[in-house]
């Protein structure tokens, strides 16, 4: 039982050699989802078995692969006879491409605005922070089916609504950021030597936001990927046919006491990938931001 | 003092009133971008010479901005015209439903605070405990979980499988069991840690340790020193959720076919019908608002702090 203390030495060693640390490990796994998430997104013609579109009616409805032993649908077929597995995987394509844009457009938009604001600060920040205020206060929703009624559903539509309506939080992030950051001796020192504004934000404020914008971006993915499934369902996002997974579960609504999976299978696969993308965003927070987390 | 409370009533007030400005502008810019109501309104056979008579009498020719200013006139009347489906007003149309979406809101709010205060105290008394994992699962499923999927899962399990609960449709209160915790419980998930780690906070203040101190039980201290102190963030923040709630429910209204405000946005779109969107989106940005000035006021109200330091 007892060990000396030569062999608990070794033991830790192997330990150390062949295994990443705990933390390391679970990052890992939430990497491994989403990387899948990500490849079979970009690579889904070349995943996908079958064509998300193909309809084949004498085949419509047919059960998973473990119910009909039936391995070309693995995860059986719609009503329309389509294959759900492969839509799934175009799916993914379609929050990618969502969030993939979103996201970026958002930070961006959202960090500009708000080291101007925390930077300048006085009438510019007044009229700023305004905005980011009443665009708080607006039921994002609202619009996006506003904006679908007029111009008809449209991924497009999605995108320009959920940047809209994103940007906010980084603004508000990179102000704060910025106004702590602005009387610090090293940005007064090269105040001092003449640096311009621009220099001063890129060189000296904004690498200081960097991990907090990386954390809020982490965290705000899980709520694009179910925005835009929200509004697919509602039948304002994505455009009708397309195999976005909100769209999956609203298709497969008719079918709930009979066929399960229909709505089971895509309704699981957003929890997954939201659930697994929100702890990738803790686990970062954790990680590269200590302070968020007690302030939050 | 008083001075600055009344000067931050009034901004706040006027920010409200901008609020509810914007959303009317939008509105009506937007849906002039729709097209022409009056090829809407007339039927098939209409002549071209028909339309623009319909396009006369509508006031459809003038200048846009004398057409703005008169929406907008009409819209502080709450008159956003006739529907073309039921030709009623459509303020009475959406007047018809709104008490449905506030009865499902309050009732997601009781549901949130009733089952997300209670868990989030216990997890933070028994910090680390089984309890406080689980419910930090609980609240991290939730919140990954869409809450239209969620809806759907209930309706398979207690009305499909079990046979416990109707699908859908208003009646008696059974039918409104399934659309509340849907609704709530993803504010209960935020509830749980705003209120576990509010509590955790004061009950590693110095004032709690003094109450140790002196001997108090501990069912003493957390009831009546850290609650009172640990419950008002989480009562200031209600405010908010009930404004997101009422949005929410646009959603949990179609999945359980409750005949409230959002449903009717959602069919009048189908059917083209656009007096009735306008009125029903205006009606419930308006919600929305008031919900956010009430918190806003009532924060001036209970934090003394805020009333010297903002603005």
């Amino acid at each position: 039982m007892t060990s000396t203390p030569a062999q608990v030495a070794t033991v830790n060693l192997r330990e150390r050699r062949f295994r990443l640390p705990r933390g390391w490990r679970t990052l890992s796994v939430y990497l491994i989802v989403i990387g899948v998430v990500i490849f079979t997104g970009i690579f889904a013609d070349l995943v996908a078995p079958h064509d998300p579109g193909r309809q084949d009616i004498p085949n419509r409805l047919q059960g998973p692969a473990w119910q009909t032993g039936d391995w070309s649908h693995v995860f059986g077929t719609d009503a329309l006879g389509r294959d759900t597995f492969s839509r799934l995987i175009h799916g993914a394509r379609i929050s990618l491409k969502v969030s993939g844009i979103v996201i970026p457009a958002a930070v961006g938009l959202g960090t500009i605005l708000g080291l101007v604001a925390g930077w300048r600060l006085g009438l510019v920040d007044k009229a700023i922070m305004r905005v980011v205020d009443i665009q708080l206060a607006f039921p994002a929703i609202l619009f996006a089916i506003l904006l679908a009624a007029i111009t008809g559903p449209s991924l497009r539509n999605v995108i320009v609504i959920l940047t809209v309506f994103l940007w906010a939080p980084f603004a508000r992030l990179a102000r704060a950021e910025t106004i702590s950051l602005r009387e610090r001796d090293y940005v007064s020192a090269a105040r001092t030597i003449g640096a311009r504004d621009t220099r001063i934000l890129a060189r000296h404020i904004l690498p200081n936001l960097v991990n907090s914008i990386i954390v809020l971006a982490t965290l705000q993915l899980a709520t694009v990927i179910i925005a835009e499934a929200s509004l697919s369902f509602l039948g304002v996002g994505a455009e009708i046919g397309t195999p976005s997974w909100g769209a999956m579960v609203a298709e497969g609504r008719n079918y709930l006491s009979l066929k399960f999976w229909l709505v089971g299978i895509p309704g699981l696969t957003i929890v997954i990938v939201a659930l697994v993308a929100n702890l990738m965003g803790d686990w970062l927070r954790d990680f590269l931001d200590p302070q968020l987390r007690r302030s939050r | 003092m008083t001075e600055n409370v009344l000067r931050l009533l009034l901004m706040r007030l006027a920010a409200s009133v901008l609020v509810l400005f914007v959303v009317l502008t939008m509105v009506f810019f937007m849906s002039r971008a729709i097209g022409d109501p009056a090829s809407l309104l007339a039927d098939i056979e209409a002549t071209a010479e028909g339309i623009e008579e319909i396009k006369e009498r509508l006031g459809l020719n003038d200048p846009i901005m004398e057409r703005y200013g008169r929406f907008l006139w009409n819209a502080v009347q709450l008159d956003f015209g006739i529907s073309h489906r039921s030709a009623q007003p459509a303020m009475d149309e959406v007047g018809r439903r709104i008490w449905n979406t506030i009865q499902l809101a309050l009732a997601a709010l009781v549901f949130s605070v009733g089952v997300g205060v209670p868990i989030g105290i216990l997890a933070a008394v028994k910090r680390g405990a089984g309890i406080d994992l689980l419910t930090r699962l609980f609240a991290l499923v939730g919140q990954a979980t869409p809450s239209f999927w969620q809806g759907l899962m209930l309706i398979f399990f207690f009305s499909v499988g079990l046979g416990w609960l109707p699908t859908s449709g208003k009646g008696g209160i059974e039918h409104l069991i399934m659309p509340a915790i849907t609704l709530g419980s993803f504010f209960a998930a935020g509830m749980v840690r705003l209120t576990r780690s509010a509590m955790l906070e004061v009950l590693s203040s110095d004032y709690i340790r003094t109450a140790r101190a002196k001997g108090l039980r501990e069912t003493t201290i957390i009831h009546r020193h850290a609650l009172r102190n640990a419950l008002f963030p989480v009562i200031t923040i209600l405010g908010l959720y009930v404004g997101d709630m009422i949005a929410g429910s646009i959603i949990i209204e179609l999945v359980f076919a409750w005949p409230g405000v959002g449903r009717l946005i959602i069919t009048s779109i189908r059917g083209a019908d656009f007096p009735v969107v306008q009125a029903a989106i205006v009606v419930t940005a308006s919600w929305v608002v008031l919900a956010n000035l009430i918190v806003d006021l009532s924060y001036i109200y209970l934090d003394p702090r805020v009333r010297s330091d903002v603005v």
